[in-house]
């Protein structure tokens, strides 16, 4: 089945086109279509991830490679004899069976919720939506894309899938084009934004990859991997000295691939979007911007850990970026009013834990929380759009309350979701957190522990913004007017089914990867560690560590702020008990944090709640405002770039369009003139027909009597100097000249 | 030179030269598609005119072929008029400006 991996885009794109071509026409079965591709696909992904589980036992399978075809060569680029060739290739090894599985799952529960959530009620009878098959156009093409992304074997077609996905999410986050978002932007807007702010981080992307060309001379992830851990280049040659361990160039292009990942994964500086990315409909928050498309960064990062471990100062800007995000975005996410947003800021922050775990080593435990992350959150935003949806598009929670009545499935899911975000012991949840947190802590060798520090005032912060959500959502006095409550309603089992069974995996995937502390196997890091602890493995040995899998080796990466630097420690006895305690402490931190929502916001908005807001005004303020992040950006670069960008349009109409416009309008006012001579009177016509004849007769009379005097006067001069060219002495001589042009009009006219 | 040939030809532009100024001038149809009528055989006159002085006889059937188009000329335009003054109740050329710009 592996060499077939490639229907599973394939079948997607064809989706895509489907319900692309077919728009209107085919109503309710845009959805089917998706959805029914969307499953074979999952079927197909399924078959895959055995088949790579069988072939993993080998300890020396590094993937497979299905070539597809041979994409593009430049021939001497970047210097004679160097081809850039890149091969529409796919590469099927463990992290790309990972990624199949759960996008694949995942976006089926996604699509069968969209067929139902994408309706709307107009009176008393259910309506499809305006667009409902060109959302499924653009989700199916999203997942053709993001299939492609985590299957490409090099970074070219890897860079097809980025780009596909950021459309994608542009179009889908601008779904709802003709419809306002907020004060300040429309639904288009958003998608702008998003696309703007991906370009930004695109182009790093770009610039990495061309760095790792230009050092390597190649894109391809397994060559790549091979040159730098080998470090000879395929034709024999030793890779240049910036490639090696700590080097300049290689820290360079992490670090430009890293600004890629910021952008896409929502990371410092470039996160602003995927807050307002939730003017999308709200399957398209769970499915895109919640559990696949924004852990693409994430992905990426792990797919080039062989490099980012040779730079341990891209790993370190990795690391601190990851926690200032998730520290950061949590402490927006306590104050804010809509349900989405505050999900939205709560997915910024765990993808900034995921980007924490990827800096300091646990490359496994990143991609088992984007694992989990996906299970959780995809869960809390499908629940989140059935409660919008019950209650006809409001999303402010402060309007919401004591749902848990009306909606008891939907606030099921939810409860189970939330307590696996706020790290509730053993939900799958507190599991990823504490592998990363682990890993922080032991990164900083004998240093403090700061990123751990971070870390984990983040994961209360969390627990508390979740039980927030919760009990604001679901409990206390019921916040929403008569009106909303004749309507209000459990959803429908296709919107439903999907967040309960979301929600149950997002509780249990977390044993999938019990920790060694515990006694348990952590399979699912045995299982990715062939892939993603390459480069922890060959900085360890070319550092004279001594790893082995099999004991649990928890690599680690390099920790600025201790001065450490990348090295892979074996999990010792000391190491087991500092684990159990960790988790034991964040299991509990999770409990209290929780704890503490109940207490300020179990009853709803009350005085207490209130006051606290108060006493904490500063505080409050700069959550609420967001770390007025976004108004700085505004201040510091859209209002300039949109001035210039003013200017430069003026210029255009005035010039540009100018130009074009005035010769438009010069015809128009030439003929307007002109057609006043069509009189269409018959006899004005033949008047100037004749005239023409007689001006046409009197210029052929005087023509006739030159020809005649001229001629009799001296016919071989002019016929000689019509058929030689003249000489440069003829030229300066005057008379000759004059003479000769006169005669050559001359014949010329009576030929 | 023969001088009835000039005269012929005298007789001949005086003929046109009415024709052109009775096309331009008049403004009912049928005086114009009388004048039209002058010029063609003012035409006639000047091909036999130099038939004859030359005596080359491709002027004499050429004559012949214009008095034909002059006869169908003559049963086209008439029905068009007919046509039109059925429909305008005037057939006067100078309002006759459907096809102006």
């Amino acid at each position: 089945m592996i060499e077939f991996v490639w229907l599973i885009p394939a079948i997607m794109l064809l989706a895509a086109l489907v319900n692309g071509l077919g728009a209107r026409r085919l109503g309710k079965t845009a959805g089917h279509v998706a959805w029914i591709a969307m499953a074979i696909c999952c079927v197909i992904s399924f078959v895959i991830l055995f088949q790579v589980v069988g072939l993993a036992h080998d300890h020396h399978w590094e993937g497979t490679k299905v070539l597809l075809w041979k994409w593009f060569d430049i021939p001497n680029f970047f210097g004679p004899n160097r081809t850039f060739s890149v091969e529409m290739a796919f590469r099927v090894d463990q992290l790309t069976a990972v990624f199949l599985c759960f996008v694949s799952f995942i976006g089926t529960l996604v699509f069968i919720y969209a067929t139902g959530y994408m309706k709307e009620k107009h009176h008393g009878h259910l309506e499809l939506d305006p667009g409902y098959a060109r959302f499924f156009a653009y989700v199916s093409l999203f997942a053709a894309s993001m299939f492609t992304l985590v299957l490409g074997a090099n970074l070219g077609v890897m860079f097809i899938g980025w780009e596909g996905v950021g459309l994608c999410s542009y179009l889908l986050i601008g779904y709802y084009f003709d419809r306002p978002f907020s004060d300040t932007l429309s639904c288009a807007d958003a998608g702008r934004k998003a696309f703007v702010m991906n370009r930004i981080g695109d182009a790093g992307l770009i610039v990495g990859i061309g760095l790792i060309f230009w050092g390597l001379g190649t894109v391809d992830f397994a060559e790549i991997n091979a040159a730098l851990t080998s470090g000879k280049l395929p034709d024999g040659s030793a890779i240049p000295a910036g490639f090696k361990y700590g080097g300049a160039l290689i820290t360079a292009s992490m670090l430009c691939m890293f600004l890629g990942a910021t952008g896409k994964s929502a990371q410092i500086p470039l996160f602003t979007w995927l807050p307002d990315a939730m003017a999308g409909p709200t399957p398209v928050s769970a499915l895109i911007h919640a559990a696949t498309m924004v852990t693409a960064g994430v992905y990426m990062v792990a797919r080039l850990n062989v490099p980012f471990f040779l730079s341990p100062g891209a790993m370190a800007v990795v690391a601190i970026v990851g926690a200032l995000t998730a520290f950061a975005a949590a402490t927006m996410g306590l104050t804010q009013r809509g349900i989405k947003k505050a999900l939205a800021y709560s997915t910024v922050s765990q993808l900034g834990f995921m980007f924490l775990g990827l800096g300091v080593g646990a490359m496994a435990g990143g991609i088992f929380h984007v694992f989990t992350h996906a299970f959780f959150k995809g869960c809390l935003f499908l629940a989140a759009g059935s409660v919008i949806h019950a209650l006809h598009h409001e999303e402010d929670m402060f309007k919401m309350g004591g749902l848990k009545k009306y909606m008891p499935k939907t606030w099921l899911a939810y409860l189970m979701a939330t307590l696996a975000i706020a790290g509730f012991p053993l939900t799958s949840g507190f599991f990823s957190k504490d592998e990363i947190l682990f890993s922080a802590f032991i990164s900083a060798g004998d240093g403090l522990p700061i990123l751990w520090a971070i870390g984990v005032v983040t994961a209360v912060m969390t627990a508390i913004y979740m039980g927030r959500t919760l009990f604001l959502t679901f409990h206390g006095p019921e916040r929403f007017d008569d009106h909303a409550r004749e309507h209000l309603h459990e959803s429908p089992a296709n919107l439903t089914t999907p967040i309960l069974i979301l929600g149950a995996l997002g509780l249990v995937v977390g044993f999938l990867n019990v920790p060694h502390g515990f006694g348990g196997g952590a399979h699912f890091h045995h299982f990715l560690a062939p892939v993603v602890d390459r480069g922890a493995e060959h900085v360890a040995a070319m550092r004279g560590f001594q790893t082995d899998h099999a004991a649990g080796v928890i690599p680690a990466g390099p920790l600025v702020v201790a001065g450490a630097d990348g090295v892979a420690l074996a999990m010792d006895a000391g190491h087991k008990s500092i684990e159990r305690t960790l988790a034991v402490a964040s299991g509990l931190l999770g409990i209290a944090g929780l704890a503490i929502a109940w207490w300020f916001f179990g009853a709803g908005i009350t005085d207490r709640s209130r006051r606290l807001a108060r006493t904490l005004q500063p505080l409050w303020r700069l959550s609420f405002y967001r770390w007025w992040w976004d108004d700085i950006y505004t201040a510091l670069f859209q209002k300039g770039t949109m001035l210039k960008a003013r200017i430069i349009w003026q210029l255009d109409v005035a010039i540009v369009d100018g130009a074009v416009v005035g010769m438009a309008e010069g015809c128009r006012s030439i003929s307007r003139s002109m057609r006043r001579l069509q009189n269409g009177q018959v006899q004005v016509y033949g008047l100037v027909m004749f005239v023409g004849v007689c001006l046409f007769l009197v210029y052929l009379a005087i023509g006739m009597s030159n020809f005649i005097g001229q001629t009799a006067e001296e016919p071989q001069q002019g016929r000689r100097i019509l058929h030689n060219a003249p000489s440069p002495r003829a030229i300066g001589d005057g008379p000759i000249v004059s003479h000769s042009i006169l005669t050559e009009r001359e014949l010329v006219q009576n030929d | 030179m023969d001088p009835t040939f000039l005269y012929t030809l005298i007789l001949s532009a005086t003929l046109f030269t009415i024709g052109v100024i009775g096309v331009l001038w008049k403004r009912n149809a049928i005086a114009l598609f009388m004048n039209v009528e002058l010029m063609l055989n003012a035409a006639n006159l000047a091909f036999v005119a130099f038939s004859r002085e030359f005596g080359l006889m491709q002027g004499a059937p050429l004559v012949l072929f214009v008095m034909t188009v002059a006869a169908a000329e003559a049963g086209v335009g008439l029905a068009i008029f007919i046509a039109l003054f059925r429909s305008r109740r005037h057939i006067r050329a100078d309002e006759l400006d459907l096809l102006r710009g």
